[in-house]
Protein backbone atom coordinates (compact mmCIF):
# COMPACT_ATOMS: atom_id res chain seq x y z
CA UNK A 1 0.00 0.00 0.00
CA UNK A 2 2.82 2.24 -0.45
CA UNK A 3 0.53 5.06 -2.67
CA UNK A 4 -2.40 4.44 -0.26
CA UNK A 5 -4.95 6.97 1.33
CA UNK A 6 -2.78 8.17 3.66
CA UNK A 7 0.10 10.74 3.15
CA UNK A 8 3.79 9.13 4.35
CA UNK A 9 3.85 12.20 6.58
CA UNK A 10 1.26 10.77 8.43
CA UNK A 11 1.90 7.30 9.13
CA UNK A 12 5.53 7.81 10.17
CA UNK A 13 3.55 10.33 12.64
CA UNK A 14 1.16 7.56 13.49
CA UNK A 15 3.81 5.35 14.22
CA UNK A 16 5.38 7.42 16.54
CA UNK A 17 2.32 8.35 18.04
CA UNK A 18 1.25 4.55 18.44
CA UNK A 19 4.59 3.85 20.11
CA UNK A 20 4.25 6.86 22.79
CA UNK A 21 0.85 4.78 23.42
CA UNK A 22 2.30 1.45 24.08
CA UNK A 23 5.36 3.23 26.40
CA UNK A 24 2.39 4.99 28.03
CA UNK A 25 -0.05 1.90 28.77
CA UNK A 26 -0.14 0.45 32.03
CA UNK A 27 -2.86 -1.84 32.42
CA UNK A 28 -4.53 -4.23 30.41
CA UNK A 29 -7.39 -2.25 28.30
CA UNK A 30 -5.09 -0.25 26.95
CA UNK A 31 -3.07 -3.09 25.59
CA UNK A 32 -6.11 -4.87 24.56
CA UNK A 33 -6.99 -1.40 22.46
CA UNK A 34 -3.70 -1.74 20.92
CA UNK A 35 -3.49 -5.14 20.22
CA UNK A 36 -6.64 -5.00 18.68
CA UNK A 37 -5.89 -2.10 16.58
CA UNK A 38 -3.32 -3.51 14.64
CA UNK A 39 -5.34 -5.85 12.99
CA UNK A 40 -6.86 -3.08 10.58
CA UNK A 41 -3.90 -1.48 10.39
CA UNK A 42 -1.83 -4.46 8.79
CA UNK A 43 -4.49 -5.31 6.75
CA UNK A 44 -4.15 -1.62 5.00
CA UNK A 45 -0.89 -2.34 4.82
CA UNK A 46 -0.46 -5.99 3.00
CA UNK A 47 1.11 -7.53 5.57
CA UNK A 48 0.23 -11.04 4.99
CA UNK A 49 0.05 -13.40 8.32
CA UNK A 50 2.96 -14.67 7.49
CA UNK A 51 5.00 -11.51 7.69
CA UNK A 52 2.70 -10.62 10.49
CA UNK A 53 3.74 -13.59 12.56
CA UNK A 54 7.11 -13.43 11.96
CA UNK A 55 8.35 -11.38 15.01
CA UNK A 56 6.78 -13.39 17.48
CA UNK A 57 8.06 -16.89 15.61
CA UNK A 58 11.95 -15.19 15.60
CA UNK A 59 11.52 -13.38 18.86
CA UNK A 60 9.72 -15.84 21.05
CA UNK A 61 12.75 -17.44 23.04
CA UNK A 62 13.39 -13.75 24.18
CA UNK A 63 10.15 -13.04 24.97
CA UNK A 64 9.65 -16.35 26.96
CA UNK A 65 13.15 -15.34 28.90
CA UNK A 66 11.67 -11.82 29.81
CA UNK A 67 8.54 -13.45 31.43
CA UNK A 68 10.19 -16.03 33.01
CA UNK A 69 13.05 -13.26 34.39
CA UNK A 70 9.59 -11.33 35.67
CA UNK A 71 7.89 -14.06 37.18
CA UNK A 72 10.35 -15.84 39.07
CA UNK A 73 12.60 -13.16 40.45
CA UNK A 74 10.33 -10.41 41.40
CA UNK A 75 11.12 -9.89 45.23
CA UNK A 76 8.79 -7.15 46.05
CA UNK A 77 5.71 -9.05 46.01
CA UNK A 78 4.57 -11.70 48.13
CA UNK A 79 4.97 -15.13 46.59
CA UNK A 80 2.67 -17.76 44.90
CA UNK A 81 5.00 -20.56 44.98
CA UNK A 82 9.02 -20.39 46.54
CA UNK A 83 11.90 -22.67 45.98
CA UNK A 84 15.43 -21.68 46.15
CA UNK A 85 15.69 -18.74 44.61
CA UNK A 86 12.37 -18.71 42.47
CA UNK A 87 9.74 -16.27 43.42
CA UNK A 88 6.82 -16.93 41.35
CA UNK A 89 4.48 -13.90 42.28
CA UNK A 90 1.23 -12.34 40.26
CA UNK A 91 2.73 -9.18 40.16
CA UNK A 92 5.89 -10.33 38.35
CA UNK A 93 3.55 -12.22 36.22
CA UNK A 94 1.77 -9.44 35.27
CA UNK A 95 4.81 -7.10 34.83
CA UNK A 96 6.31 -10.15 32.64
CA UNK A 97 3.52 -9.87 29.99
CA UNK A 98 3.41 -6.57 29.76
CA UNK A 99 7.03 -5.66 29.28
CA UNK A 100 6.54 -8.84 26.22
CA UNK A 101 3.09 -7.39 24.95
CA UNK A 102 5.05 -3.47 24.51
CA UNK A 103 7.93 -5.20 22.88
CA UNK A 104 5.72 -6.88 20.87
CA UNK A 105 3.40 -4.11 20.01
CA UNK A 106 6.36 -1.88 19.02
CA UNK A 107 7.95 -4.84 16.40
CA UNK A 108 4.69 -5.20 14.93
CA UNK A 109 3.92 -1.80 14.59
CA UNK A 110 7.60 -1.11 13.07
CA UNK A 111 6.76 -4.21 10.43
CA UNK A 112 3.18 -2.42 9.59
CA UNK A 113 5.25 0.94 8.98
CA UNK A 114 7.75 -0.39 6.46
CA UNK A 115 5.53 -2.89 4.65
CA UNK A 116 3.37 0.34 3.85
CA UNK A 117 6.12 2.62 2.95
CA UNK A 118 8.40 2.68 0.07
CA UNK A 119 12.09 3.65 1.36
CA UNK A 120 11.70 6.92 -0.95
CA UNK A 121 8.40 8.14 0.96
CA UNK A 122 10.08 6.93 4.30
CA UNK A 123 13.14 8.94 3.08
CA UNK A 124 10.49 12.11 2.57
CA UNK A 125 8.64 11.77 5.98
CA UNK A 126 11.89 11.37 7.99
CA UNK A 127 13.10 14.71 5.96
CA UNK A 128 9.55 16.64 6.72
CA UNK A 129 9.88 15.22 10.55
CA UNK A 130 13.41 16.70 11.13
CA UNK A 131 12.93 19.87 9.54
CA UNK A 132 13.07 21.62 12.76
CA UNK A 133 15.99 20.23 13.70
CA UNK A 134 17.67 22.38 11.05
CA UNK A 135 17.07 25.84 13.33
CA UNK A 136 19.70 24.42 15.51
CA UNK A 137 22.03 23.93 12.29
CA UNK A 138 21.86 20.20 11.80
CA UNK A 139 22.18 19.01 8.48
CA UNK A 140 18.37 17.32 7.74
CA UNK A 141 19.39 16.68 4.15
CA UNK A 142 22.07 15.20 4.58
CA UNK A 143 21.10 12.91 7.23
CA UNK A 144 18.08 12.12 5.34
CA UNK A 145 20.23 11.28 2.36
CA UNK A 146 21.72 9.20 4.27
CA UNK A 147 19.21 6.94 6.14
CA UNK A 148 17.64 6.93 2.48
CA UNK A 149 21.09 5.47 0.99
CA UNK A 150 21.14 3.14 3.78
CA UNK A 151 17.77 1.84 3.17
CA UNK A 152 18.66 1.14 -0.41
CA UNK A 153 22.01 -0.51 0.42
CA UNK A 154 20.24 -3.42 3.00
CA UNK A 155 18.83 -5.38 0.61
CA UNK A 156 21.87 -5.32 -1.74
CA UNK A 157 24.22 -5.68 0.79
CA UNK A 158 21.97 -8.89 2.41
CA UNK A 159 22.40 -10.55 -1.33
CA UNK A 160 26.30 -9.52 -1.88
CA UNK A 161 26.96 -11.34 2.31
CA UNK A 162 24.92 -14.48 1.07
CA UNK A 163 27.23 -14.75 -1.84
CA UNK A 164 30.46 -13.93 -0.85
CA UNK A 165 29.48 -16.54 2.45
CA UNK A 166 28.49 -19.47 -0.13
CA UNK A 167 32.02 -18.38 -2.03
CA UNK A 168 34.22 -18.61 1.07
CA UNK A 169 32.63 -22.15 1.66
CA UNK A 170 33.33 -22.88 -1.81
CA UNK A 171 37.05 -22.13 -0.87
CA UNK A 172 36.96 -24.30 2.27
CA UNK A 173 35.88 -21.90 4.73
CA UNK A 174 34.00 -23.20 7.62
CA UNK A 175 31.41 -20.99 9.96
CA UNK A 176 30.80 -22.42 13.52
CA UNK A 177 33.05 -24.52 15.63
CA UNK A 178 32.69 -25.15 19.16
CA UNK A 179 35.14 -23.25 20.86
CA UNK A 180 33.49 -19.44 21.22
CA UNK A 181 36.74 -17.95 20.01
CA UNK A 182 37.43 -20.50 17.29
CA UNK A 183 33.71 -19.29 15.91
CA UNK A 184 34.29 -15.51 16.03
CA UNK A 185 37.40 -16.00 13.91
CA UNK A 186 35.60 -18.42 11.57
CA UNK A 187 33.52 -15.24 10.50
CA UNK A 188 36.94 -13.14 9.31
CA UNK A 189 37.01 -14.38 6.09
CA UNK A 190 33.43 -13.41 5.69
CA UNK A 191 34.01 -9.57 7.24
CA UNK A 192 36.65 -8.68 4.60
CA UNK A 193 35.31 -9.03 1.59
CA UNK A 194 31.71 -8.05 2.74
CA UNK A 195 33.40 -4.34 3.85
CA UNK A 196 35.66 -3.91 0.84
CA UNK A 197 32.52 -4.84 -1.95
CA UNK A 198 29.93 -2.41 0.54
CA UNK A 199 32.72 0.51 0.38
CA UNK A 200 33.32 0.03 -3.27
CA UNK A 201 29.20 0.05 -3.93
CA UNK A 202 29.21 3.02 -2.03
CA UNK A 203 32.34 4.58 -3.64
CA UNK A 204 30.89 4.16 -7.08
CA UNK A 205 27.77 6.12 -6.36
CA UNK A 206 29.64 8.97 -4.73
CA UNK A 207 31.32 9.16 -7.96
CA UNK A 208 28.15 9.13 -9.68
CA UNK A 209 26.33 12.20 -7.56
CA UNK A 210 29.28 14.43 -7.99
CA UNK A 211 29.76 13.49 -11.69
CA UNK A 212 26.36 15.02 -11.86
CA UNK A 213 27.16 17.89 -9.88
CA UNK A 214 25.54 16.83 -5.89
CA UNK A 215 26.55 18.90 -3.52
CA UNK A 216 26.17 18.18 -0.01
CA UNK A 217 24.61 20.96 1.84
CA UNK A 218 23.77 22.59 -1.23
CA UNK A 219 20.14 24.12 -2.06
CA UNK A 220 17.91 22.30 -4.04
CA UNK A 221 14.42 22.38 -5.00
CA UNK A 222 11.77 19.80 -3.87
CA UNK A 223 8.16 18.98 -4.88
CA UNK A 224 5.48 20.83 -2.81
CA UNK A 225 3.59 18.34 -0.56
CA UNK A 226 0.08 18.85 -0.69
CA UNK A 227 -1.74 19.73 2.60
CA UNK A 228 -2.98 17.32 4.93
CA UNK A 229 -6.16 15.22 3.28
CA UNK A 230 -9.55 14.74 5.93
CA UNK A 231 -8.19 11.12 6.06
CA UNK A 232 -4.87 11.98 7.09
CA UNK A 233 -6.31 14.39 9.83
CA UNK A 234 -8.53 11.75 11.06
CA UNK A 235 -5.73 9.10 11.29
CA UNK A 236 -3.51 11.63 13.56
CA UNK A 237 -6.46 13.38 15.37
CA UNK A 238 -6.86 9.05 16.64
CA UNK A 239 -3.35 9.13 17.24
CA UNK A 240 -3.39 11.36 19.57
CA UNK A 241 -7.04 10.72 21.23
CA UNK A 242 -5.37 6.57 21.57
CA UNK A 243 -2.02 8.58 23.63
CA UNK A 244 -4.22 10.15 25.53
CA UNK A 245 -6.26 7.25 26.32
CA UNK A 246 -3.31 5.02 26.89
CA UNK A 247 -2.18 7.96 29.30
CA UNK A 248 -5.40 8.24 31.35
CA UNK A 249 -6.53 4.55 31.23
CA UNK B 1 41.57 10.98 5.37
CA UNK B 2 41.06 14.85 5.23
CA UNK B 3 40.80 14.75 1.39
CA UNK B 4 37.48 12.28 1.24
CA UNK B 5 34.45 14.50 -0.03
CA UNK B 6 31.60 14.80 2.03
CA UNK B 7 29.47 13.00 -0.32
CA UNK B 8 31.84 9.82 -0.18
CA UNK B 9 31.57 10.08 3.86
CA UNK B 10 27.72 10.37 3.65
CA UNK B 11 27.52 7.32 1.34
CA UNK B 12 30.13 5.69 3.60
CA UNK B 13 28.05 6.31 6.63
CA UNK B 14 25.25 4.84 4.67
CA UNK B 15 26.93 1.62 3.67
CA UNK B 16 28.26 1.95 7.05
CA UNK B 17 24.43 1.72 8.14
CA UNK B 18 23.17 -0.76 6.23
CA UNK B 19 26.07 -3.05 7.55
CA UNK B 20 24.81 -2.62 10.95
CA UNK B 21 21.41 -4.53 9.78
CA UNK B 22 22.75 -6.66 7.28
CA UNK B 23 25.96 -8.27 9.16
CA UNK B 24 23.93 -9.39 12.42
CA UNK B 25 21.92 -11.40 10.15
CA UNK B 26 24.48 -13.00 8.39
CA UNK B 27 26.08 -13.87 11.75
CA UNK B 28 22.51 -15.18 12.81
CA UNK B 29 23.31 -18.69 11.41
CA UNK B 30 26.21 -19.37 13.53
CA UNK B 31 25.07 -20.21 16.79
CA UNK B 32 25.99 -17.55 19.78
CA UNK B 33 28.53 -15.26 17.39
CA UNK B 34 25.74 -12.42 17.36
CA UNK B 35 26.27 -11.98 21.53
CA UNK B 36 30.33 -13.09 21.20
CA UNK B 37 31.14 -10.80 18.06
CA UNK B 38 28.76 -8.20 18.50
CA UNK B 39 28.80 -7.76 14.65
CA UNK B 40 26.95 -4.65 14.70
CA UNK B 41 29.88 -2.61 16.63
CA UNK B 42 32.29 -3.46 13.53
CA UNK B 43 30.63 -0.93 10.77
CA UNK B 44 30.14 1.84 13.69
CA UNK B 45 34.05 1.91 14.27
CA UNK B 46 35.07 1.85 10.95
CA UNK B 47 32.71 4.17 9.92
CA UNK B 48 33.53 6.36 13.09
CA UNK B 49 37.81 6.09 12.26
CA UNK B 50 36.99 6.82 8.11
CA UNK B 51 34.73 9.58 8.22
CA UNK B 52 35.14 11.55 11.15
CA UNK B 53 33.46 11.72 14.49
CA UNK B 54 30.16 13.44 12.88
CA UNK B 55 29.19 10.50 11.01
CA UNK B 56 30.37 8.22 13.79
CA UNK B 57 27.71 9.78 15.45
CA UNK B 58 25.19 9.61 13.31
CA UNK B 59 26.07 5.61 12.24
CA UNK B 60 25.68 4.40 16.06
CA UNK B 61 22.53 5.97 16.45
CA UNK B 62 20.43 5.29 12.88
CA UNK B 63 22.70 1.74 12.91
CA UNK B 64 20.66 -0.19 15.90
CA UNK B 65 17.43 2.04 14.95
CA UNK B 66 17.09 1.17 11.56
CA UNK B 67 18.38 -2.70 12.35
CA UNK B 68 15.64 -3.20 15.26
CA UNK B 69 12.87 -1.43 12.89
CA UNK B 70 13.74 -3.72 10.12
CA UNK B 71 14.71 -6.99 12.15
CA UNK B 72 13.50 -6.99 15.45
CA UNK B 73 17.08 -6.82 16.82
CA UNK B 74 18.14 -5.43 19.53
CA UNK B 75 14.79 -5.68 21.17
CA UNK B 76 13.31 -2.22 21.55
CA UNK B 77 14.37 -2.54 25.47
CA UNK B 78 17.90 -2.81 24.64
CA UNK B 79 17.73 -0.23 22.30
CA UNK B 80 18.59 3.12 24.20
CA UNK B 81 21.52 2.02 26.17
CA UNK B 82 22.84 -0.07 23.21
CA UNK B 83 22.43 3.75 20.62
CA UNK B 84 23.89 5.44 23.33
CA UNK B 85 26.99 3.32 23.49
CA UNK B 86 27.57 3.03 19.77
CA UNK B 87 27.44 6.61 19.41
CA UNK B 88 29.99 6.90 21.87
CA UNK B 89 31.90 4.16 19.76
CA UNK B 90 31.55 6.31 16.55
CA UNK B 91 32.29 9.97 18.13
CA UNK B 92 35.61 9.24 20.17
CA UNK B 93 36.99 6.66 17.44
CA UNK B 94 35.98 9.74 15.43
CA UNK B 95 37.33 12.58 17.03
CA UNK B 96 40.71 10.63 18.38
CA UNK B 97 41.50 9.68 14.64
CA UNK B 98 40.99 13.70 13.76
CA UNK B 99 43.19 15.06 16.40
CA UNK B 100 46.29 11.74 17.06
CA UNK B 101 48.62 11.97 14.40
CA UNK B 102 51.69 9.14 15.88
CA UNK B 103 52.85 9.11 12.22
CA UNK B 104 51.91 5.52 12.12
CA UNK B 105 48.47 4.52 11.15
CA UNK B 106 48.53 1.31 13.00
CA UNK B 107 49.03 3.50 16.44
CA UNK B 108 46.71 5.88 15.42
CA UNK B 109 44.37 2.95 14.93
CA UNK B 110 44.65 1.40 17.85
CA UNK B 111 45.13 3.87 20.10
CA UNK B 112 41.55 5.56 19.15
CA UNK B 113 39.41 2.47 18.89
CA UNK B 114 40.53 1.33 22.97
CA UNK B 115 39.58 4.97 23.91
CA UNK B 116 36.60 4.80 22.02
CA UNK B 117 35.89 1.19 23.62
CA UNK B 118 36.50 1.86 27.00
CA UNK B 119 34.51 5.48 26.92
CA UNK B 120 31.55 3.77 24.96
CA UNK B 121 31.57 1.35 27.92
CA UNK B 122 32.10 3.88 30.55
CA UNK B 123 28.80 5.91 29.41
CA UNK B 124 26.81 2.74 28.83
CA UNK B 125 27.08 1.89 32.08
CA UNK B 126 26.59 4.99 33.64
CA UNK B 127 23.22 5.35 31.32
CA UNK B 128 21.85 2.12 32.20
CA UNK B 129 23.07 2.87 36.34
CA UNK B 130 21.48 6.11 35.95
CA UNK B 131 18.77 5.94 33.39
CA UNK B 132 17.70 2.64 32.27
CA UNK B 133 18.18 0.71 35.07
CA UNK B 134 17.82 2.55 38.34
CA UNK B 135 18.80 1.14 41.34
CA UNK B 136 19.04 -2.20 39.73
CA UNK B 137 22.07 -2.09 37.78
CA UNK B 138 25.93 -2.98 39.98
CA UNK B 139 29.45 -2.63 39.19
CA UNK B 140 29.49 -6.13 39.07
CA UNK B 141 27.10 -6.16 36.85
CA UNK B 142 28.65 -3.94 34.34
CA UNK B 143 32.03 -5.49 34.55
CA UNK B 144 30.76 -8.98 33.72
CA UNK B 145 28.34 -7.59 31.09
CA UNK B 146 31.29 -5.17 29.48
CA UNK B 147 34.06 -6.87 29.61
CA UNK B 148 34.07 -10.50 31.31
CA UNK B 149 31.09 -11.59 28.38
CA UNK B 150 32.16 -9.63 25.25
CA UNK B 151 36.17 -10.24 25.65
CA UNK B 152 36.36 -12.71 22.87
CA UNK B 153 34.36 -10.33 20.94
CA UNK B 154 36.74 -7.24 22.06
CA UNK B 155 39.31 -9.14 20.76
CA UNK B 156 38.60 -9.77 17.61
CA UNK B 157 37.54 -6.60 17.29
CA UNK B 158 40.98 -5.00 18.06
CA UNK B 159 42.47 -7.45 15.35
CA UNK B 160 39.54 -7.35 12.51
CA UNK B 161 38.85 -3.19 12.55
CA UNK B 162 42.26 -2.12 12.19
CA UNK B 163 43.03 -4.75 9.31
CA UNK B 164 39.67 -3.20 7.33
CA UNK B 165 40.25 0.12 7.76
CA UNK B 166 44.35 -0.67 6.41
CA UNK B 167 42.73 -2.62 3.36
CA UNK B 168 40.56 -0.10 2.95
CA UNK B 169 43.55 2.34 2.25
CA UNK B 170 45.05 0.36 0.66
CA UNK B 171 42.38 -0.80 -2.37
CA UNK B 172 42.71 2.96 -2.54
CA UNK B 173 38.50 3.60 -1.33
CA UNK B 174 39.73 5.66 1.36
CA UNK B 175 42.91 7.88 1.03
CA UNK B 176 46.20 6.82 2.62
CA UNK B 177 46.99 8.54 6.27
CA UNK B 178 50.01 9.09 5.68
CA UNK B 179 51.34 9.23 2.24
CA UNK B 180 52.84 5.89 0.56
Amino acid sequence: MTDGIFDARTKLLCFLLFVTAVIEAGTFLPFLVLVVLLFPASRCAGLCAHDFFRPLASLWQFFLLVWLMNAFFSTDARPLWHWWIFNLTEEGTIQGLLVVLRVLLIVEAGAIYTASSSTKESVGAINWTLTPLSLFRVPVGEISLIIGSALQFVPMLQEETERIKKAQKARGAVFGGKNLIKRAKSMIPLLLPVFLRAFSHADALATAMEARGYQSGGRRTKRKRPPFSLCDKLALSGGMILVVFCYLA
Amino acid sequence: MNSMSSVKKSMFTAVCIALCVVLPMAFHGVKNAGSVFSPMHLPVYVCGLICGWPYGLLCGLAGPLLSSLLTGMPPVSYLPPMMIELAVYGTVSGLLMTFLHTGKTYADLYVSLVAAMLAGRLLAGFSRALIFAHGSYSLHAWVVGYFVTSLPGTIIHLAVIPSIVVALMKSRLVPQRYGA
